[in-house]
């Protein structure tokens, strides 16, 4: 399914398997990047019980229902979505802070993300980590699945795992590497691109460069793509643009240090 | 080589890259098959017996590997043959025919010819 008119949203979950390796910063940035875009975005967290997309999106002083509430029918649809302070075109979908996270089930979350398919281009899904039922609600209405990873053992591990959970559910999960950092890679110290694509054997989405600017967008509740001075909120529009289908070249995210252009000029590198 | 050469003579170079690749490939190749500890050990054995029979092999290049590309999952078993001089035309004729597709097989060719089976499941 490629970029739609607003009608039909595509659903993307956004999932890791391993826990803290930036899907909801993900999930945020890439919904206020879609945004920008013009695009209708809804961003859902489905980490019932530990929500956190709202502080990432500095709506947490304005939750009143939650996609429990929706699922259960205790509200209507657009009661419970917050639209964002920095967008029209941003809203969330909170999570519920007092449930546990199997309190609903996978037909109830499908059914309550469908509600809102007609209103929005792209619906993005937080999923909590894990591949219990928080993991299989998050996914139930996916279309589409971006698997985070840093370039760490025990994150490829994880993410591993989840590439078969999808795939035997026929979904072709794309990868999104976070928190790489080109000079260990150059070193020979951290997997570069190239090895965690070999073995999680998935195609690339985007890769987001370790970057301080993240954790100053975390505290003060703002999207990183809204700095325009930030490497990773660069990389988080193009990795959007990408989503809506438009061709953005690769070639900025592999080494663009001197000992790596002069590499490339020798063909050594 | 000659980019790792430089990186090397620079200090540029260290292992723990390859440390993690190694390890990886361990816990993925058990986790992707679902096999536990034992069972990929008799596995290992008794796919080492079978070849044993017909071949002389070098075991610590022997290698079982998945790999997953778009929704199949190949199991790739590569295997360093030593094959005896007086032998090698019967020998690299069966290397060959099990190379269809190894881009892999560089892990065995060191010690000799490489024989790799594959399983598409």
């Amino acid at each position: 399914m490629s970029s739609n008119a607003k009608g039909q949203a595509e659903i993307i979950v956004v999932t890791s398997g391993k826990g803290g390796v930036g899907k909801t910063t993900t999930t945020a940035s890439l919904g206020a990047a879609l945004a920008l875009k013009g695009k209708k975005t809804l961003v859902v967290d489905a980490d019932i019980g530990l929500r956190n997309l709202d502080v990432i999106l500095g709506l947490e002083n304005r939750i009143v229902f939650n996609l429990v509430d929706v699922a259960k029918g205790v509200c209507k649809p657009s009661q419970a979505i917050i639209r964002s302070k920095k967008s029209q075109n941003l809203y969330l979908l909170p999570a519920s802070q007092t449930d546990d996270k199997d309190v609903v089930n996978e037909d109830e979350v499908r059914m309550a993300l469908d509600k809102f398919r007609k209103d929005f281009h792209y619906i993005l899904v937080d999923s909590p980590a894990g591949i219990e039922q928080g993991f299989k609600n998050a996914c139930a209405g996916a279309d589409r699945a971006l698997i985070v990873t840093t370039p760490e053992v025990s994150a490829i591990r994880d993410a591993d795992r989840v590439v078969g959970l999808l795939t035997a559910q026929e979904i072709d999960p794309e990868l999104l590497i976070n928190r790489i950092d080109f000079n260990m890679v150059r070193r020979g110290d951290m997997l570069s691109i190239e090895d965690v694509q070999d073995i999680l054997g998935i195609d690339l989405i985007g890769v987001i460069e370790r970057d301080e600017s993240i954790i100053v967008a975390a505290n003060t509740g703002e999207p990183v793509v809204y700095n325009t001075k930030s490497r990773a909120g660069d990389a988080f529009s193009k990795i959007a643009r990408r989503i809506c289908g438009e061709e953005v070249p690769f070639e900025h995210e592999s080494s663009g240090s001197l000992w790596g252009r002069i590499g490339r000029r020798l063909g050594v590198a | 080589m000659l980019a790792r050469i430089v990186k090397k003579i620079l200090g540029y170079e260290t292992d723990s890259k390859n440390a993690a690749k190694s390890r990886l490939h361990f816990v993925l190749v058990q986790d992707r098959a679902g096999l536990t500890n034992e069972e990929m050990v008799s596995f290992r054995r008794e796919l080492v017996d079978v070849i044993e029979k017909y071949f002389v092999i070098d075991e610590q290049g022997f290698d079982i590997d998945y790999e997953r590309e778009g929704d199949s999952t190949t199991l790739l078993i590569n295997s360093p043959v030593i094959v005896k001089r007086q032998e090698a035309h019967k020998g690299i004729a069966g290397a060959r025919h099990g190379k269809a597709k190894g881009k892999k097989n560089k892990r065995g060719r060191s010690t000799g010819q490489s024989a790799t089976s594959q399983a598409t499941a």
